[in-house]
């Protein structure tokens, strides 16, 4: 009874061990229709110290990457390319979202830079994304052509930074450091301090005086 | 107030005091219903008409159906009435006679009430009008008498009534009005004009009574309608409605005694201003208390030369252009002279010039009723002020002042394009005004809620910018009218948040340059958008990079096209604020930053690389500043820059400090070509 029980335990944990979640990459090439360019599988939303808990897998769906459409587009500087990912990181089994975050870059820079880009997907800890990078290589539309002929992505994942706070416990310990020579030093004035010689010294020169 | 469809919910206590004393008279917990109204009794005891019961006179409980909204209190000596009704239906009087405290409930039937059929109250009597029918009650009374307003003499049309005071009520046709009056519990028609007149009952016999649009005040007793007086206001302008009429006592100059006592009359307008106003010339007095309530207000230049005309744009032969120069500098010569030489000679038409350091400027401000005024910015003298009626401040509170074209291009005037939500908040209205007299050039109701406006730096022909006006429809309107073939070219790109909705989205201008399409767009998860940010349009950056103490340099990240967004969920220990900051043309995200315990309000501010905001730390309950640099770790090659080509990524350094005092705005200075060291400005909410 209870190795079964121990069994079933064991498999639940190996094959149930982490729900993954998928994020659809879609893309757009001047006026077309969207279509999906790759998926991405994230094995977890939260921000772990396991870098492999937060490396994303990328998958590219090459029959839909349309490069020939976009090399001939890409020669019009003012074609533009869209890409957007769901607002959500979805899991196995949930439906469509109807938002998406998306940017937007030109044709031109893609093609240029060998259509090797990397793709840096910002994203909360609720697996909500805020925003899209999109960098390639290229720094001017001067109409070169490539002989590349699929896309090479390189695709991270990024969160928030956490905000600076006032450092304010150095600016403490320098205070304190200040406090304490001023309590070593001895602040009282030059009579009060050498009184005691003082007073003899000087009734000794009256009496002497005064012998006189 | 008193709302009437729910009756007015008041919990706690009732208390009253002796004036002359102080003492407490009476002290009494109120019932924790809903009540339809109330007032004070002489003996100092509260009445109060709730659905169920009435408290405080003698009486049994009645109720009230639930169907009944409350219309009005009237009040005549010693008795006072309320009125409850249902439309179309059954209404309730409740009268209570102070004399000897009793509360007695009428119902009345009330078949021609239908609920677009709106009651008017005086003092002391109440009036509906229905078609031609005019419906009137007065206190005392236990039901409505009604009357057909042609056979009391007025035979025109009649759109609606207003009360005036005690028993007097105006009613108003297309320019033409009848005072109403109830005398003998009858309603009769004592005067007839055919003017627009709003008018208030002075003294026990009298009315005030103002005609518009050419404001003329004339008195009129009610007793035999004879006109005693009229006078003109002068004062030049559409001052909108009256607010309120006030008497002034027989003491104030403008009040004259003679065989009839004249009152002065104190006026407060719709447009925010105040008049005191009498027969007597030169008694009154006008105060425009609208700028006060400024909303929105641009400073502009102006002209150089108001003597001699150069008309510099023209070629026309070489002698006159030659003559002109002389002549101008001649002019120029004498008044220099007159200025520091002449003996208190003071030139009045420098006013409207500008002089040496571009100090003299008018400044135009737009109040929150829609009044336009230009000001002198050295003498604060108000030079014109303008009522627009039907306009009302944007969503945002503002209005958005441009200038079209500046004072340099004589003899062409000078233009400013006011935008402004109509009143009922469906449409935009566009004004565009010549600055100097305040005389409108362009005018046009747009159909449609305004999303966006730009001006431009394409000139037409009369070297007026074009002004673009991108509606919510997503369709652009541009100043001068149907100028998009200039503009279709233009390298147009604008973001807008929107925080019903939560979300950031990106737009560009269509080849044909008639509508905007979106570009990109994102949403954010979180409760509320604290604050936004952008740079300024002629931001420059002197250096392009920072020398670090061992000579490597820290290349800067400068990006002309960033906007921040700064956003709060959740609250106190819980809370987070988000910074997001966005290439706005492509829609990229740079940077991200969350302060777990902070919260709102934030201000936010980017210049140049670098950001600096103000928050408050919820957990350990103070203020902070955080500064934010953005430097890229190599320096490109290439020196130009594209938002829409993008190859760099910036890491950010930041810092931030402890704030003693919450803020109300935060700046940055600007130079003409930023080599001044930029200072932030913050002005904190104590003042400094």
């Amino acid at each position: 009874m209870i190795p079964v029980f121990l069994v079933v335990l064991l498999l639940e944990l190996v094959t149930g061990q982490h729900a993954e979640y998928l994020i659809n990459v879609e893309h757009k090439i001047g006026s077309g229709d969207w279509k999906q360019r790759a998926t991405i599988i994230l094995p977890s939303i939260k921000q772990s110290s396991l870098p492999s808990h937060n490396t994303p897998q990328y998958i590219p769906i090459p029959a839909n990457e349309d490069i020939e459409t976009l090399k001939r587009l890409g020669n019009n500087n003012s074609t533009l390319y869209h890409v957007r990912v769901p607002f959500k990181a979805l899991e196995e089994g949930e439906g469509e979202v109807s938002n998406y975050v998306s940017v937007v870059v030109r044709a031109c820079s893609i093609v240029e830079s060998h259509l090797s880009h990397s793709l840096t997907l910002y994203m909360d800890s609720t697996g909500h994304m805020t925003g899209l990078s999109l960098l390639g290589s290229a720094e001017d539309c001067t109409g070169r052509t490539t002989d590349a002929t699929s896309f090479t992505t390189q695709c991270h994942i990024a969160y928030p930074s956490v905000g600076s706070s006032p450092d304010v416990h150095s600016f403490i310990q320098v205070k304190e450091k200040e406090e304490k020579k001023k309590e070593n030093t001895d602040s009282r004035s030059f009579l009060a301090k050498y009184w005691m010689y003082i007073v003899p010294v000087a009734l000794i020169v009256m009496m002497s005086a005064g012998g006189q | 107030g008193i709302n009437a469809e729910y009756g007015y919910h008041i919990s706690g206590h009732y208390r009253h005091w002796n004036i002359a004393t102080g003492l407490l008279t009476l002290d009494a917990p109120l019932h924790p219903e809903p009540l339809l109204y109330y007032h004070a009794l002489p003996h100092g005891s509260l009445l109060r008409v709730t659905r169920n019961a009435v408290y405080g006179g003698k009486t049994d409980t009645i109720e009230i159906p639930e169907t009944m909204s409350y219309v009005g209190y009237l009040r005549s000596g010693q008795e006072s009435e309320g009125f409850v009704y249902v439309p179309g239906q059954e209404g309730l009087i409740v009268k209570h006679s102070a004399r000897d405290d009793s509360v007695a409930v009428t119902k009345i039937e009330l078949p021609w009430a239908t609920s677009d059929v709106k009651f008017v109250s005086s003092d002391d009597s109440m009036a509906a009008l229905k078609g031609d029918i005019l419906y009137y009650k007065v206190v005392g009374a236990d039901s409505f008498r009604n009357v057909i307003l042609s056979e009391i003499g007025v035979t025109w049309k009649v759109n609606a009534i207003r009360a005036a005071g005690k028993s007097v009520y105006i009613a108003s046709g297309d320019k033409m009005s009848a005072v109403l009056l109830i005398r003998d519990g009858f309603m009769k028609a004592i005067k007839a004009l055919d003017k627009d007149i709003v008018g208030q009952v002075v003294g026990a016999d009298n009315i005030v009574l103002i005609s518009r649009p050419e404001n003329t005040v004339s008195l009129v007793q009610l007793s035999n309608g004879f006109e005693h007086h009229s006078y003109t206001l002068d004062g030049e302008g559409d001052r909108g409605g009256i607010v309120s009429i006030n008497t002034l006592p027989s003491s104030h100059p403008c009040s004259t005694v003679t065989t009839v006592k004249i009152p002065g009359l104190l006026i407060s307008w719709e447009d925010e201003s105040v008049t005191v106003v009498g027969a007597t010339e030169k008694c009154g007095w006008e105060r425009e208390e609208s700028l006060a309530n400024v909303r929105s207000a641009t400073m502009l230049d102006l002209p150089a030369s108001s003597v001699i005309p150069l008309n510099l744009n023209k070629p026309s032969n070489p002698i006159k252009m030659w003559t002109d120069r002389i002549l101008c500098q001649l002019n120029d010569l004498q008044k220099f002279i007159n200025q520091h030489f002449g003996a208190g000679y003071r030139d009045t038409s420098m006013e409207m010039e500008r002089d040496s350091f571009n100090l003299n400027k008018l400044i135009l401000v737009a109040t929150k009723v829609g009044k336009v005024a230009v000001l002198h910015s050295i003498s604060g003298r108000v030079l014109w002020s303008r009522y627009m009626d039907g306009i009302a401040t944007l969503e945002n509170g503002k209005y958005e002042i441009r200038l079209v074209r500046s004072a340099s291009h004589y003899p062409l005037p000078p233009l400013v394009a006011i935008v402004a939500a109509s009143k009922d908040n469906e449409n935009t209205v566009l004004n565009v005004i010549n600055p100097l007299d305040g005389s409108t050039q362009y005018n046009r109701v747009i159909k449609s809620k305004v999303a966006q406006v730009q001006l431009t730096t394409v000139e037409d022909s009369e070297a007026a910018r074009i002004l673009l006006l991108v509606t919510r429809d997503n369709k652009v309107h541009t100043y001068p009218p149907n100028s998009h073939s200039l503009i279709k070219d233009l390298p147009l790109y604008f973001a807008l948040v929107y925080p019903d909705t939560m979300q950031l989205k990106g737009f560009s201008l269509t080849v044909t340059g008639e509508s905007v399409m979106e570009t990109w767009s994102t949403k954010f998860r979180g409760d509320k958008i604290l604050s936004v940010a952008t740079k300024a349009t002629n931001d420059a950056v002197y250096s392009q990079g920072r020398v670090l103490g061992d000579r490597s340099v820290l290349h800067k990240y400068i990006n002309p096209n960033l906007i921040a967004v700064a956003m709060e969920t959740g609250t106190g220990d819980k809370g987070h604020v988000d910074i997001l900051l966005y290439d706005m043309v492509s829609g990229i995200q740079i940077h991200t930053v969350r302060h777990k315990q902070y919260s709102g309000p934030v201000h936010l501010l980017l210049a140049e690389n670098w950001m600096v905001y103000h928050l408050w730390s919820a957990k350990l309950r103070r203020y902070e500043i955080v500064v934010a640099e953005f430097y890229i770790s190599h320096s490109s090659n290439s020196t130009s820059f594209s938002s829409l080509l993008p190859n760099l990524s910036p890491y950010a350094i930041q810092q931030s400090y402890i704030s003693t005092t919450p803020l109300s705005a935060l700046a940055v200075t600007s130079t003409l070509k930023s080599i001044t060291n930029r200072a932030v400005l913050f002005a904190e909410s104590g003042g400094r």
